[in-house]
């Protein structure tokens, strides 16, 4: 009688432990970019640089990744929510942050997730972005 | 004198050709996909775009990897188990404008047709969409459509499991103003 007692409260837990992680993980944050330690930082040219020497390689290991990158702003496009910032014509981010007080010209350091390439205008695309100086 | 004249010709190409393709970097096109379990919503604010107005022609570059959910969770998903964007980083539409409208002139033309080419998840399709295109004074144009994409037509596999969850056809939304 006590062993089904002990194996009852065991599966309980058990189910109620499972039960927690999956809830925990269907929920989990998105990651915090300003807290989380870049794991590259170069100017906008030698990523550029750096990308166009393999593409395939570097497509796949950039990916997902936390990247700093600094660069002179040569376009500034405002959407409904958002701003993009392409830095040196190579690299676009896109801020969430208010940007009122960026112009074209200006040097600029930001820190985002590195989203792919974007054929139509070749450049490389960052999301959740930062201004970091 | 000749020089000159080259100079004045090629500045007048270059603003013509300027004038006849308009672009954006901040389009908006969003999915979504309800049940009765649950509604999955993502959005993408960077969605790049042309619109070269003599051809009469739209083309779309959307990275799968810049659209946001809410959950951290199901962005993964969406990345690694349903759309694979590694191997497929983005989706990409091209459209013809059928009707005779007049893109130089303020207005708005609704209901207007595309035939177009839709390229998701490794498959290339023919597509019909609609879209609403209204001509501002200033020249920008904004372009809005709503169009709905069966995830089974760009083989796109839910497992059996994620049946209930997932609509089994998408309904997205663009939007692109450009300048």
């Amino acid at each position: 009688m006590k062993n089904k007692v002990v194996f009852g409260m065991s599966f309980s837990l058990l189910i109620l432990s499972a039960a927690v992680y999956g809830i925990c993980l269907y929920n989990k944050p998105h990651i915090d970019i300003l807290e989380t330690e870049s794991e590259m930082k170069m100017t906008a040219q030698k990523l550029m640089d750096t990308y166009t020497t393999d593409k395939t390689r570097f497509s796949n290991e950039l990916v997902g990744m936390i990247i700093e990158i600094s660069g002179i702003i040569t376009t500034i496009e405002k959407g409904v929510e958002n701003t993009i910032v392409i830095l040196d014509n190579t690299i676009k981010c896109e801020l969430n942050s208010q940007t009122e007080k960026l112009k074209e010209g200006q040097r600029l350091k930001v820190k985002g997730i590195y989203s792919g390439f974007d054929e139509m205008f070749n450049e490389i695309s960052m999301v959740r972005c930062y201004v970091i100086n | 004198m000749k020089t000159q004249i080259l100079i004045f010709v090629l500045l007048l190409v270059s603003v013509m050709q300027s004038q006849e393709k308009k672009v954006t970097r901040v389009g908006e096109v969003t999915f979504e996909s309800k049940t009765s379990i649950e509604d999955i919503y993502a959005k993408n604010s960077q969605a790049a775009s042309i619109f070269l107005l003599h051809e009469k022609t739209v083309a779309f570059n959307v990275l799968l990897r810049s659209f946001k959910f809410d959950k951290a969770l199901m962005q993964e998903h969406f990345n690694e188990k349903y759309v694979h964007s590694d191997k497929y980083p983005s989706a990409k539409f091209k459209g013809v404008i059928i009707d005779d409208i007049d893109l130089k002139s303020p207005k708005k033309h609704s209901d207007v047709e595309l035939d177009g080419i839709m390229e998701f998840h490794g498959v290339t399709k023919p597509i019909k969409v609609t879209a609403d295109i209204v001509v501002k004074s200033d020249q920008s144009i904004v372009f809005t459509s709503v169009f709905k994409l069966k995830l089974e037509d760009y083989k796109v596999a839910v497992p059996a499991l994620m049946k209930d969850k997932i609509s089994p056809e998408i309904v997205v939304n663009v939007r692109a103003n450009y300048k």
